[in-house]
């Protein structure tokens, strides 16, 4: 009874190893806009701040908003230590009852370092437990290195990482251009090429002015 | 002109700035942006009584150029028409805009920076957006981040453009932003209402009272985020910010607020009590130990009204003062151009107390003054509990607060509440069309009802045009 039992663990244990993840679905790449598009009359772009910053890198990495970037490992970045610095307010201590309505000279370093640190998180998460992997699902490794930096895997997850973050499609430039990183990475003497395209392309998407700004 | 050479400069009571000036412009430009349910504030002329800006000056040059200074009220409300024709074709501020279509379009004479923008669409294709009308994908994406705190996702996105209809569209944005309106992101502690009510409650950490307790407690103010939250909610009149006899009670996880008679933590009774203007934590930060609170009737006049007299905005000189009853010396010529305002704006808080003693904190006491502050000033007693806010004479905070709610001022202000966290900025000049028929529309057909005036505003070209 317990060899069965055992033997059927092992057998089921043995298939989620053998079997490998399905990648995202390829990538409907959309033609990239020319430069003559339109302008908008108004421009009104706003920045997220805080709080929208953080719901939507977790949201589109599927971690914990708690778990997007924190400080020491225990200090939120985003409600707390860098609260100001994202456009947020502290009324109860400070007095800083209304946000600047500008973004500071530190609030680049502040969303750098958020998206960063969710993208870390989700890289990590992925390359430890491929089966469950979220965004980086179905990528063949050699080793420490992406065993096909040109193979179709990449587009896909490029278009599951742009769907997940702006909720679009990619352009096609974006999808070269994140291909020909992989390719330079590849080639690099960066010790762990696959991790650090994942987390490039990662940080490049959740950090662009798409992204942080609506 | 002769007679202005010859009147007694007495009767010009020596005043300098010109509380007049805004009707008298106003009458004279009543479609001006700036006159639209408001008055322009001493800024439009001067960069700080009496220094005038650029069109202030000009101004000046032309008001019965060679009289003796200063003009009485009288003479100055005669002559400005005039002296505002004279510099309509001028260009005071220099940045190629004639001071008359400033005045027209309702930007600044005396900013090079403020003037009409005519931005004309350009139409080209742009693949995200339509830049060139109302894009109801682009509002779909605001609402669900200013309303819900996050970004819809590629698959929501879809769904919605697979709508039927473009009127069907619509339907579920405005049944998106009642959804999102009950979220914690929305109504909830610290939420986007709460922000709203920051600069109006003005909490202090160290002072607070119950939850969060500080070091030194003296009061809760979650009660005023409640009570606001609360009005800002549902089919509720916003109005009763003010005007409230009643407390509401909050509860967590989830949030609900909930309209009470009675809260152990608020003290004044119910036939005194004028909604956030009264509670615990107003009368205790606001009112503190003054005798005569203008910080209280200022702050109010702030917060709910967007009136800030410190910038010279909503002056209306009451004739015969300030009294100064408490001798503050108010009466001096450089204060009496705002404490004329002020002061009896004021008076109706002279029987609400600050912080004090177990027996008398934040409560109405009838003789307050006479109770506790007689000896500060020979004729402090005198300051009646009658006062005036918009040149109409309340007898007491009650009415006080009746005036301002039903006024022109709380819907403006209310609308530019919610405008600036939606749209990300107070209307500008180019949106004042809108933004009038807005505030218009959430005092005259919403009855002040907030849920509506958010439908409106996300329904406006300021909104939903890219």
């Amino acid at each position: 009874m317990f060899r069965n039992a055992l033997m059927t663990l092992s057998v089921v244990t043995a298939g989620c190893f053998c079997a490998p993840p399905a990648p995202p679905p390829p990538p409907q790449v959309m033609e990239s806009p020319d430069a003559g598009v339109g302008a908008s009359a108004r421009g009104n772009l706003r920045f997220k701040g805080p709080e929208r910053l953080v719901n939507d890198v977790a949201a589109a990495l599927e971690l914990r908003a708690d778990q997007v970037c924190t400080e020491l490992g225990q200090y939120q970045c985003a409600s707390l230590v860098h609260n100001v610095a994202l456009g947020g307010v502290d009324p109860y201590g400070p007095g800083l009852y209304e946000p600047s309505g500008i973004t500071a000279v530190t609030t680049p370093l502040v969303v750098d370092r958020v998206a960063l640190s969710a993208c870390t998180r989700r890289v990590d998460a992925d390359l430890a437990t491929p089966q469950s992997a979220v965004v980086f699902r179905g990528v063949p490794l050699n080793g420490k290195k992406l065993a096909n930096p040109d193979g179709s895997e990449l587009p896909a997850v490029i278009g599951e990482l742009t769907r997940r973050v702006l909720a679009r499609e990619p352009y096609d430039r974006e999808v070269s251009r994140y291909v020909q990183l992989a390719r330079e990475l590849d080639a690099s003497p960066e010790a762990e090429p696959a991790r650090a395209w994942m987390q490039a392309v990662c940080f490049a998407v959740v950090s662009s002015t798409e992204s942080v700004f609506y | 002109m002769r007679r202005l050479l010859l009147v007694p400069l007495l009767a010009a009571a020596a005043a300098q700035a010109k509380p007049p000036a805004g009707a008298v412009l106003c009458a004279k430009y009543p479609a001006a942006p700036e006159c639209v349910g408001k008055q322009p504030s001493c800024a439009y002329c001067h960069v700080a009584p009496p220094q005038r800006n650029g069109f202030g000056a000009a101004v000046e040059a032309n008001l019965a150029p060679g009289a003796p200074r200063p003009l009485s009220d009288g003479d100055f409300s005669m002559l400005l028409p005039a002296a505002l024709t004279a510099v309509e074709g001028l260009d005071t501020d220099g940045d190629g805009v004639t001071n008359l279509v400033e005045i027209q379009r309702g930007t600044l004479p005396a900013d090079a920076s403020s003037k009409p923008l005519d931005r004309a669409c350009q139409g080209d294709d742009n693949p995200q957006f339509s830049v060139c009308r109302y894009d109801l994908k682009y509002a779909y994406k605001k609402v669900l981040l200013d309303f819900c705190g996050a970004s819809p996702t590629f698959a929501q996105l879809k769904a919605f453009a697979a709508r039927p209809s473009d009127d069907d569209r619509k339907a579920f944005l405005d049944a998106e932003i009642d959804r999102c309106a009950a979220t914690e992101f929305w109504q909830g502690k610290n939420g986007q209402l709460w922000k709203v009510a920051h600069p109006k409650i003005r909490p202090v950490g160290s002072l607070k009272q119950g939850e969060d307790q500080g070091a030194i407690p003296l009061a809760d103010y979650y009660d005023d985020y409640a009570l606001f939250a609360w009005t800002q909610t549902g089919d509720r009149d916003a109005r009763e910010v003010l005007t409230a006899d009643y407390f509401v009670r909050r509860q967590t996880n989830p949030t609900r607020y909930s309209k009470v008679t009675s809260l152990t933590s608020q003290r004044v009774d119910a036939a005194h009590r004028a909604g956030n203007m009264t509670t615990a934590w107003a009368l205790t930060y606001f009112v503190m130990f003054t005798a005569l609170p203008r910080n209280a009737a200022s702050q109010m006049y702030r917060a709910y009204l967007g009136l800030d007299i410190a910038k010279q905005e909503g002056l209306y000189s009451v004739p015969n003062e300030p009294q100064d009853y408490d001798a503050k010396g108010v009466a001096a010529r450089e204060c009496a151009a705002c404490h004329a305002t002020l002061d009896p704006l004021s008076y109706p808080w002279r029987n609400y107390n600050g912080i004090s003693s177990e027996m008398y904190a934040t409560r109405y006491v009838p003789n307050r003054i006479e109770l506790g502050f007689s000896a500060e000033a020979p004729r402090i007693t005198q300051i009646p509990e009658r006062g005036v806010i918009f040149n109409q004479p309340v007898d007491d905070l009650r009415g006080w607060a009746r005036v301002a709610a039903d006024s022109d001022a709380f819907a403006i202000s209310t609308t530019t509440d919610y405008w600036k966290l939606l749209v990300g900025h107070a209307p500008k000049p180019d949106e004042n069309a809108e933004f009038v028929a807005t505030w218009k529309r959430f005092k005259n057909d919403h009855q002040y009802r907030v849920q509506k005036l958010l439908h409106d505003i996300v329904k406006t070209e300021a909104y939903g045009v890219p």
